[in-house]
C-alpha cells in the first residue's frame, strides 16, 4: 500500500459499513417498538390498530422483581442460562416445554438490561415462572441446587441466606426443607432468605411470556 | 536430548543475530512494561481459569464466598485475558513491529509507559468491581462501565503517541504486517466506544443491545486480536526462515477480504434469536465468504511453514507461531461451519462457543504471542534463555493443554447439542453428562497454569542470569570509582 490515505479509508469503510448495517439499521427498525395489545383490529381506513381498552403487553414487572433482575446480573446467572425461546426447526424449545411460543423483539422492550444469554449449561429461564411456581422450591434451589436437583452443576448461593435461631418471627419466612434432607439446618435453627434472595425469586416467578402479541401468538394444542 | 539440539532449538531466539534485532532504546522500557503486565494478567487469568474450572467439576468448591461465585470468576477470567494479557501483549507486539519496520527512531516512549500504567490501573479497578458484583452481564464486555473512561484515557495517550510518532515518518506502509497493526489500533477504540456508548452511556432498549453486543464481541475478536496475531506471523515467519511468505502478492486480497467479511459476520451467534432474520442472514453469508481469506492464508502462511517444516520444528519461536497459525485456520473453518443454520441446530447454546473463544484467544493468539516473546525477550535482556528444557516443556504443556481444552469443549458441546434436540432428555441429565467434559476441561486448565508458570520461571531465571552477568561489571565500575 503505497498510498497511506487509501489504507486509512479502507480501514474506515470496513467498520463503518458493518456499523451502519448492524447498529444503526437495527436501532431504526427496533427502536420504535412499543407495547401492544394482544390482538389488532381494522380501523375505518382499513389499517390494523391496537384494540382500545385492552391491556398492553409486555407488561411492567413489579418493583421487587425489578430488583431481582439486578441480583440476577450480580450473581452471573447469565453465564449459564439463556432467556429466549427459539423457533422450530432450529430448536425443539417448544416441544421441550421451554415456552408457549417463540420470543420476539417486542418481548424485551421494557428490560433495562437484556439477558437473552448465549449459554445453556442450565435450562432456558424465559418461562420459568410458568414451569416452576413454588417460591419455596426456588429458594431451596438457590440455597443449594443439590436439594431439589441432585447432581446439578449449578452453584449454590448460601450467602443469600441467613442461619437464624428458630423463633416465631423467623419460622414464618424460613425455608421448608424436604423431610430428612441432609441439607436441613440443625434442630433449633432455620434458614431465612435475605431480601436479595426474595427479590431474585420474585423475578424468576415473573419470567413468563404467557401473553399473545400480534406477531407471536400462542397456538393452543389441546 | 543433547545440549547441541537444544542450542539449535533456541537459535532464532538468541540476542543480536542481526543488527536489526537491536531493539530501540526508546521503546525498551515500554516494551518491558507491557510484557511484564501481560504476563502478570496471564498468570492471574490462569489461576481464575482453574478456579472456575474446578467449580464446574464440584459446584460446592468455594461456594460460600460470594465474590467467587461462578459468574464472577468467569467475568474476571474473561477480562484478565482480554484486557490484561491479550491487550498488553498486543500493544507490545504492535509497538515492536511498527518500530522495527519504520525507519526512524521512536520517540516519546514515556507517554506509552504512562498510558500502560493507566490501563492496568483501570483493569485492576474493574476486576475488583467484578468481584463485588458490578459486572455488566455481557460476555467479553464484563468490566463495569465506570472503568471505560480510564481505558479511553489510556488509549487516547497511546493514539496520540502513535499519531505523533508515525506521522513524521516516511508514510510508505508497504508491509502487510503494518496494515494489520494500523487497522487493529484504529478499530479497537472505535468498536469499544460504540459499544460503551450504545450499551451503557445512552443504552438502547431491547434486543438491539444483544445485536450490538454480538457485533462488539465479533469485532474485538477479528478486528483486534486476530490482526495483531497475523501481523506477528507475517513479520516473524519470513524473518526467521529467511524466505518470503508464499504468494505474498495475494496478501492484500487476504487482508481486505478477511477484515471485511469478518466484520460483517458478527451476528452469526444470534441465529434463531429474537432479532431481525435478515441481519443474521447477512452475517451467515459473510461468514461463509471467509473461505476466500481462509484459502489464501492456508496457501501462503501455512504453505510457507509446511515447506520449511523441519526448520520450523527446530525453532522455539516458530514452533509456537506455527501452532498458532494452524489454530487460526481451524478456528475460521469452525466459524464457517457453525454459522450454517443446519449445524447451528446442534451447536447453539452449547460449550462449542466457549471452545471457539478459547481457540482464537489461546490456541491462536496466545501461542503466536509466546512465539514472539521467545524471540523478543532475549533481545531485550541481551541474554540467552536460561533453560532450553523449560522452553520445550512450556511448548508441550501449552500445546497439549489448549488442544485438550478446545477438544473437550467441542466434543462435550456436540454431545450436549445432540441432547438438546431430544426433548425427552432433561436439562439435569444433560448437565450431569457434561461432568466428564468438565473434568477434562479442568485438567487442561491445570496444564495451562503449569505451562505459564514454567514460562514465567524461565523468564525470571533468564533475568537472574543477566543480572549475575552485569553485576560484576557494575561492582568493578563502583570499586574503580571508589579508588
Ligand atoms: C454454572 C452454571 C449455572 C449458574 C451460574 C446458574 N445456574 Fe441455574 N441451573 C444450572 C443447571 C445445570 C440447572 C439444571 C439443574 C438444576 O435444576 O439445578 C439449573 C437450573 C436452574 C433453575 C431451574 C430451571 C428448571 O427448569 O427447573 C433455575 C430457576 C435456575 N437454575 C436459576 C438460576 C439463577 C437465578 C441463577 C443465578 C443466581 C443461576 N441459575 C445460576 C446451572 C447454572
Amino acid at each position: 500500500m503505497k498510498h497511506f490515505p487509501l489504507l486509512l479509508i479502507g480501514i474506515f469503510a470496513v467498520l463503518a459499513s458493518s456499523f451502519l448495517v448492524f447498529v444503526l439499521t437495527t436501532q431504526n427498525q427496533l427502536g420504535s417498538l412499543k407495547q401492544s395489545t394482544e390482538g389488532l383490529e381494522q380501523n375505518d381506513d382499513g389499517e390494523l390498530v391496537m384494540i382500545e381498552g385492552d391491556p398492553l403487553f409486555p407488561a411492567k414487572k413489579p418493583g421487587l422483581a425489578d430488583q431481582g433482575s439486578l441480583e440476577y446480573i450480580k450473581m452471573g446467572c447469565v453465564y449459564c442460562h439463556s432467556q429466549q425461546v427459539r423457533r422450530a426447526p432450529l430448536s425443539v424449545d417448544i416441544e421441550r416445554g421451554l415456552g408457549l411460543r417463540v420470543s420476539v423483539p417486542r418481548d424485551y422492550i421494557l428490560q433495562d438490561r437484556v439477558l437473552i444469554g448465549n449459554q445453556r449449561v442450565g435450562p432456558d429461564l424465559s418461562n420459568i415462572g410458568l414451569r416452576q411456581t413454588d417460591q419455596n422450591w426456588h429458594l431451596l434451589h438457590l440455597y443449594n441446587p443439590q436439594i431439589t436437583s441432585p447432581g446439578s452443576l449449578m452453584p449454590p448461593f448460601p450467602f443469600l441466606f441467613e442461619l437464624e435461631p428458630i423463633s416465631e418471627a423467623t419460622a414464618a419466612s424460613a425455608l421448608v426443607f424436604p423431610e430428612g434432607s441432609e441439607f436441613s439446618p440443625e434442630a433449633g435453627w432455620v434458614v431465612v432468605p435475605s431480601r436479595r434472595a426474595l427479590a431474585l425469586v420474585e423475578y424468576l416467578l415473573a419470567l413468563k411470556f404467557d401473553y399473545n402479541l400480534p406477531e407471536a401468538i400462542i397456538l393452543e394444542n389441546e | 536430548m543433547s545440549l547441541n539440539q537444544s542450542a539449535d532449538f533456541l537459535s532464532s531466539t538468541k540476542p543480536g543475530d542481526q543488527a536489526l534485532d537491536v531493539v530501540d532504546k526508546s521503546i525498551h522500557l515500554s516494551l518491558c512494561y507491557f510484557i511484564i503486565s501481560g504476563l502478570a494478567w496471564l498468570l492471574i487469568g490462569s489461576v481464575l481459569g482453574v478456579v472456575g474450572g474446578m467449580k464446574m467439576v464440584d459446584p460446592s468448591f468455594l461456594a460460600s464466598f460470594e465474590f467467587l461465585t461462578y459468574g464472577r470468576v468467569q467475568a474476571a477470567l474473561n477480562s484478565s485475558l482480554m484486557m490484561g494479557w491479550v491487550s498488553n501483549i498486543a500493544f507490545a507486539i504492535a509497538l515492536w513491529i511498527m518500530a522495527r519496520l519504520s525507519a526512524a527512531p521512536v520517540s516519546h516512549g514515556g507517554v506509552l509507559l504512562i498510558a500502560g500504567v493507566i490501563w492496568n490501573v483501570g483493569l485492576s479497578i474493574g476486576l475488583l468491581g467484578i468481584f463485588i458484583g458490578d459486572m455488566t452481564s455481557l460476555t467479553w464486555l464484563d468490566l463495569p462501565s465506570y472503568t471505560s473512561g480510564i481505558f479511553l484515557l489510556s488509549y487516547s495517550l497511546i493514539a496520540v503517541w502513535g499519531l505523533v510518532t508515525f506521522s513524521n515518518r516516511n508514510n510508505n506502509y508497504s508491509f502487510v504486517s503494518q496494515w494489520y497493526i494500523i487497522g487493529a489500533l484504529l478499530w479497537f477504540p472505535w468498536v469499544y466506544v460504540i459499544a460503551q456508548f450504545f450499551l451503557f452511556w445512552f443504552p438502547v432498549r431491547g434486543v438491539t443491545q444483544s445485536i450490538i453486543h454480538a457485533w462488539y464481541v465479533n469485532s474485538i475478536f477479528y478486528l483486534w486480536i486476530a490482526p495483531i496475531g497475523l501481523a506477528a506471523a507475517y513479520y516473524l515467519i519470513p524473518k526467521i526462515l529467511r524466505v518470503p511468505i508464499r504468494a505474498y502478492h495475494m496478501s492484500s486480497l487476504a487482508f481486505w477480504s478477511f477484515v471485511f467479511f469478518s466484520s460483517w459476520s458478527g451476528l452469526f451467534s444470534l441465529i434463531g434469536a429474537p432479532v431481525p432474520v435478515w441481519l443474521v442472514t447477512v452475517s451467515i453469508v459473510s461468514s461463509i465468504s471467509l473461505l476466500i481469506p481462509i484459502i489464501i492464508y492456508s496457501y501462503s502462511i501455512l504453505g510457507t511453514l509446511i515447506s520449511k517444516i523441519s526448520e520450523v520444528l527446530k525453532d522455539a519461536s516458530l514452533i509456537f507461531i506455527a501452532f498458532g497459525c494452524f489454530a487460526f485456520i481451524e478456528q475460521l473453518i469452525i466459524k464457517v461451519l457453525i454459522s450454517i443454520r443446519a449445524v447451528d441446530t446442534f451447536t447453539h447454546f452449547t460449550l462449542i462457543y466457549e471452545g471457539f473463544d478459547w481457540h482464537l484467544i489461546y490456541a491462536f493468539f496466545s501461542m503466536v504471542a509466546f512465539g514472539v516473546l521467545y524471540h523478543l525477550i532475549p533481545q531485550l535482556l541481551k541474554q540467552e534463555w536460561a533453560s532450553g528444557l523449560l522452553v520445550k516443556l512450556h511448548f508441550i504443556l501449552s500445546a497439549l493443554g489448549v488442544s485438550l481444552l478446545v477438544l473437550a469443549l467441542y466434543i462435550g458441546g456436540w454431545v450436549q447439542g445432540m441432547q438438546f434436540s431430544q426433548p425427552e432428555v432433561s436439562f439435569l441429565a444433560i448437565a450431569t453428562d457434561l461432568k466428564f467434559w468438565m473434568q477434562l476441561k479442568f485438567a487442561s486448565l491445570i496444564m495451562l497454569l503449569l505451562a505459564n508458570s514454567i514460562f514465567v520461571l524461565n523468564i525470571l531465571a533468564t533475568v537472574a542470569q543477566r543480572l549475575l552477568s552485569v553485576l560484576p561489571i557494575i561492582s568493578t565500575l563502583k570499586s574503580n570509582r571508589a579508588d
